[in-house]
């Protein structure tokens, strides 16, 4: 289970991240930018939706939801850059192992999270910015007196923008991932994370 | 008794044909007597000289006064805000007002100035305590290490921002990783998310922006403990930091009741005025012995100045209802009034000062020394009503006849109050010295100034009585058959047994504070910090002359079991220093190097704490990063979601609190021009602040172990003189209670024989008193005893002279016993008051008896009816006590009006009972009775 004492701060910034990430219909074409609002858009659509609105038809939204977080984040990549150096001493079955575990907690997470606390939300988009072949952009939540900063990196691969981290107030998600992991891999190693790993995926999944 | 009638007729050979001389002589002395009164006379509120100005323990107490703000005399100043910064603030006020009044104090003691202990302020906290900040650093040192390149506002709140962001990411991404595979046992000991930090920060600026400019350091929150607000520590707080409390150090004024009395008042006032103006809502009050002195002396001054007017005239309403009319009773007034101008006279001239005891003498004297002069016109109008004598006649036969019994009476109830002076006990040895010679005084009127009165005033016609009864005609006011005398005196056994079982149910009560009125302020504000404090505050004291000895001498006082705490001058160093050093050193190295310089720069070009605090351009940037940086933090609080992931109440309460102070911050920013300079302001605190914490950090840190010359010398001179340590005994039960102040007493003078101190003082005081009462009660009726036996020469007339007093008081302390009165240290003196009030009524009826002609059971009008109207006298003067508000002079005039009562009841019933069972003695012819008409 997630620690429940900061994930609802977070939540409604890492939906609208999730937003801007899982819109399937964003093509190359569109550039980075209009993928994302394109997500943005699609995900807000979902929740707001008024057949699909209530309690009883949570399990529908969540489907969905899963399935736009599956077609528009590089889970992968995300998997193999979580675990840092690390990476490089797994074995090729260890390696698919630890991605299918990651990518499905990853999911879980964004799933839970935009169920709970996704809304119409006002969003700015200041600019973008380029970082090699990957492209960051920059979006601004808009509230009445507050506002937070989320910036998207985002990876072309193939015709599509598939996103690869996400910066909520400077901080990276990727990185975060990075640094947690290492530390318990240092702490009690490898078999121990994927044994933790698996244990909350599967408690995710029966919630 | 032939002597005493031969120098009665003698004295009023010379009297009588002198009244004008008598008047005029009574006119000077009583003017004169009271100049001396008012010129002379004190009032004496030091309790322990009650006892004796030589008694050791004054000696010793002496040393122990040095030790006490170098023996000044203080007020206890008492203040209960609504919160500790309020209390803080009203005693601030309330000191620099006292410090500017000179002419009242001499100084205030309120707080220890906190810089002088600032180096060893960590070495106070406990190695928990400081483990907790260890790690505290630790978890935030990312933050620290920002905070020391640019201590700034805005630098604060972006390192602030960003550490919720990155704990927010990790929690919500991998906070599984914390958890236990097991449900049953916690997550890792993470620190619960706390906002209470921030939230003072933002209290701060909001309040900046209000136009109040007063700076509250937060980094105590930060820290969760007090320790880093120097603002707030120094001051000395009581009842779980309730009540703050200083020590008010009067000048001596001789005004009033006593030379604090004028500085008692005008710090009253200082508080009133406090509170009439901007701290209504913050309570305070006086208390400490000097106050409890003060307030006690003032209640009873008051209560004693209403006690004598109405006991006078109460007096003469009750002799104009019994002489029906005002000529006597006016005469008999006057008589008392010149006893009493005597009196004070007298006091002021050879004693100099009036105490808590001997206070109550005047309406005393008002209810004992009437009695003679009412006596005596009782016998006056008998003797005039029995023939048509003149004036002077009838004066010289009631000299003759009634004279001896009346001066008999006079003399054995001064005997009863000046046996006092064989107590030892000197507020009783004052009261008797006073009280017997008042009576001696008023005696010496009755036989001079009423003698030269009625020469001129006393109505010699008869009053024509209703009932129609003549000249000559003899009237009884008792008589009782051969059964009525059996009833009386069964009776009588029947209600001794009575009052024996009573008797039994009266214990000794010795707490000072249950004699004071309720309503005084000083007593309400000492029963608050009694209720509240952890510990007595009252505490008894020893000496030691080094420190080994001082220390053994500690560990054996706290081994005993009524000790609860013993403190010395090494209890204000810090615990276990030397075990906290490596902590602290540790400490030391997570902080960085503070870098105080005002043009450090921070990340990217428009980073504008870097700003400096005069540029308006930089100002306005300074403040537009502020608010945006606000705003982010303000968009992290959605407490309205919070409870859907079971956020903790406090900390959803905490969300909203910043959501709305940043609303309110922001809004004045952008609304207010004149708030950006209030932010500089802030601003410039804030740093101002942070330097200061990490000094005080980095210093604390650093210092070594505090010794004992490192402790301020205000704080030091309380335990260390002159290479002599003291050493204060708190008591674990409450000394008020009487066995438990013994217990605590007896166990410490086991270890310290020549121990000090408050309860040392109460235990001897109230022992001291306790057995000088009986002492005096003893003596007095020692003395009646022997002055009745010259007197009567017969052993078995004085003994049936002191039955009323026995019965009297049995029946007395049975009726304490029945309605709940305990004696205390002020009625315990009521017995030999009775004794005076007793004797005299036995007295004047056995006198009368012996006259002959009395007859069986009988007890003649005139007689009973002076007995009567004397007791009744008697009977107000000490019931007009009662009217004190001062609950020891009550209770004294509760006890004392319950035994005249009881006496009066039983010299009326009792004596003649036992007098018909006496061979009645031969009527005695004496010179002049020829002209009376015979029986």
């Amino acid at each position: 289970m997630l620690k429940s004492r900061y994930c609802f701060f977070l939540s409604i910034v890492l939906f609208l991240a999730f937003c801007v990430g899982i819109g399937s219909q964003a093509r190359a074409q569109s550039g980075p930018t209009n993928t994302v609002k394109a997500v943005l858009d699609k995900a807000m659509d979902i929740q707001t939706r008024s057949e699909l609105e209530g309690p009883e038809h949570r399990k529908e939204r969540a489907t969905q939801i899963r399935k736009l977080i599956a077609d528009n984040f590089a889970s992968s990549e995300m998997a193999r850059e979580s675990l840092g150096d690390y990476w490089e001493k797994l074995s090729a079955g260890q390696r698919q192992q630890y991605q299918d575990v990651f990518t499905g907690l990853f999911q879980d997470s964004y799933t839970r999270m935009v169920l709970n606390f996704l809304g119409r939300e006002k969003v700015e988009y200041p600019g973008e910015s380029a970082d090699g072949k990957n492209k960051k952009v920059q979006t601004i939540i808009m509230r009445t007196n507050e506002h937070i900063p989320v910036d998207y990196v985002l990876e072309p691969k193939g015709s599509k923008w598939l996103i690869r981290d996400v910066f909520i107030d400077g901080v990276s998600i990727v990185d975060t991932y990075r640094n947690s992991l290492g530390s318990f891999i240092r702490a009690k190693g490898y078999d121990a994370l994927i044994g933790k790993m698996k244990t909350q995926k599967k408690a995710g999944e029966e919630s | 008794m032939v002597f005493i009638n031969g120098f009665l007729r003698s004295w009023m050979a010379w009297v009588l044909p002198r009244p004008r001389l008598i008047l005029g002589m009574t006119l000077l002395t009583v003017i004169a007597s009271l100049w001396a009164a008012f010129a002379l006379l004190q009032i004496q509120t030091d309790q322990l000289e009650l006892i004796s100005t030589k008694h050791p323990l004054i000696a010793l107490q002496d040393e122990l006064e040095p030790f006490n703000f170098n023996g000044k005399t203080t007020f206890a100043l008492v203040v209960r805000g609504p919160s500790q910064d309020r209390s803080i603030e009203f005693m601030r006020e309330l000191a620099y007002r006292v410090q500017n009044e000179p002419r009242y104090f001499q100084d205030i003691f309120y707080r220890i100035d906190p810089d002088k202990f600032k180096k060893w302020v960590l070495y106070y906290l406990d190695k928990e305590e400081l483990e907790k900040i260890k790690r505290k650093i630790e978890d935030h040192s990312d933050m620290v290490q920002k905070l020391a390149e640019n201590p700034d506002l805005l630098v604060f709140f972006k390192l602030v921002n960003q550490e919720m962001a990155s704990r927010m990411v990790g929690e919500f991404f991998t906070g599984f990783l914390d958890e236990s595979d097991d449900q049953n046992v916690p997550a890792d000991d993470q620190e619960k998310m706390d906002l209470g930090f921030m939230i003072k920060v933002l209290n701060g600026i909001s309040q900046y922006l209000d136009g109040t400019h007063q700076y509250v350091s937060p980094w105590s929150s930060f820290f969760n403990s007090s320790a880093w607000d120097l603002e707030k520590e120094g001051y000395i707080w009581e009842g779980k930091k309730k009540f703050l409390v200083a020590a008010v150090m009067p000048k001596k004024i001789k005004e009033g009741v006593s030379k604090t009395q004028t500085s008692l008042s005008e710090l009253r006032r200082i508080i009133r005025d406090l509170q009439a103006g901007s701290f209504s809502d913050v309570q305070a009050g006086v208390t400490g012995q000097e106050a409890l002195n003060n307030d006690e002396m003032h209640t009873a001054m008051k209560d004693m100045t209403k006690a004598t007017w109405l006991s006078l005239a109460g007096v003469l309403l009750i002799m104009i209802i019994f002489f029906r009319g005002l000529r006597h009773p006016l005469i008999i007034t006057i008589s008392l009034a010149v006893g009493l101008c005597w009196t004070f006279g007298w006091t002021a001239i050879f004693i100099g000062h009036l105490n808590i005891l001997s206070i109550v003498f005047a309406p005393l004297l008002s209810g004992l020394g009437v009695d003679y002069a009412i006596h005596w016109f009782a016998r006056f109008e008998e003797e005039r009503d029995k023939t048509n004598a003149g004036r002077v006649a009838v004066i010289s036969r009631v000299m003759s006849t009634s004279g001896p019994g009346i001066f008999l009476a006079g003399l054995g109830t001064a005997f009863s109050f000046l046996p006092f002076i064989l107590t030892g006990f000197r507020g009783l040895m004052e009261l008797g010295m006073i009280t017997g010679m008042g009576i001696l005084l008023t005696l010496f009127a009755d036989f001079t100034v009423l003698p030269a009165l009625s020469y001129y005033l006393a109505q010699e016609r008869p009053v024509l009585r209703r009932t129609g009864v003549g000249y000559g005609v003899r009237q009884d006011l008792l008589r009782l058959s051969r059964t009525g005398v059996r009833v009386v005196l069964a009776c009588a056994l029947l209600l001794i047994i009575a009052g024996s079982f009573g008797a039994s149910m009266v214990r000794f009560d010795l707490n000072p504070l249950r004699l004071q009125s309720e309503n005084a302020e000083a007593v309400y504000w000492e029963k608050l910090l009694v209720e509240n404090s952890e510990h007595s505050l009252l505490s008894a004291a020893a000496f030691a002359s080094s420190p080994e000895q001082a220390l053994a001498a500690s560990r054996k006082l706290k081994s005993l079991p009524s000790v609860s705490d013993v403190a010395t001058v090494f209890g204000l160093l810090p615990d276990h220093q030397e075990e906290k050093i490596p902590v602290l050193r540790s400490i030391l190295a997570s902080v960085p190097e503070l870098d105080q310089s005002n043009h450090r720069l921070g990340e990217g070009p428009t980073y504008a704490s870097t700003s400096n605090l005069i540029d308006p351009e930089a100002r306005t940037l300074y403040q537009k990063e502020l608010s945006d940086t606000l705003e982010r933090i303000s968009f992290k609080m959605q407490e309205d979601q919070a409870d859907k992931w079971g956020a903790s109440k406090p900390l959803v309460e905490q969300m909203a609190k910043v959501k709305l102070l940043i609303g309110k911050i922001n809004q004045s920013l952008q609304t207010r021009p004149e708030s950006l300079k209030d932010l500089q302001d802030y601003r410039r605190r804030f740093k101002d602040d942070i330097v200061d914490k990490w000094n005080l950090l980095k210093e604390s840190c650093s210092a070594p172990p505090m010794r004992i010359e490192d402790i301020p010398s205000e704080l030091k001179d309380q335990f260390l003189r002159e290479d002599q340590y003291l050493i204060r005994i708190y008591p674990k039960e409450s000394i008020w209670e009487e066995g438990a102040l013994s217990r605590f007493v007896t166990d410490v003078r086991k270890v310290e024989p020549n121990a000090v101190g408050d309860p040392v003082s109460l235990f001897v005081f109230s022992s001291a008193f306790k057995k000088a009462s009986v002492a005096a009660s003893i003596y007095a009726l020692m003395a009646i005893t022997i002055l009745l036996t010259l007197t009567f020469k017969s052993v078995k007339l004085t003994l049936v002279s002191l039955i009323p007093l026995v019965a009297g008081t049995v029946w007395t302390v049975g009726i304490m016993g029945a309605t709940g009165f305990d004696f205390n240290l002020a009625n315990s003196i009521f017995m030999p008051l009775v004794v005076g009030a007793g004797v005299e009524y036995g007295v004047i009826i056995l006198h009368r008896w012996k006259e002959g002609r009395v007859g069986y059971g009988r007890l003649p009008f005139s007689t009973g009816k002076g007995v009567i109207l004397a007791a009744l006298t008697t009977t107000i003067g000490f019931g007009a006590l009662m009217i004190s508000h001062h609950r020891g002079i009550f209770s004294l005039g509760f006890v004392a009006w319950a035994g005249s009562i009881c006496v009066l009841a039983s010299a009326i019933f009792i004596l003649p009972a036992i007098l018909s069972g006496m061979e009645a003695p031969m009527p005695v012819i004496e010179e002049g009775d020829e002209g009376y008409v015979k029986e």
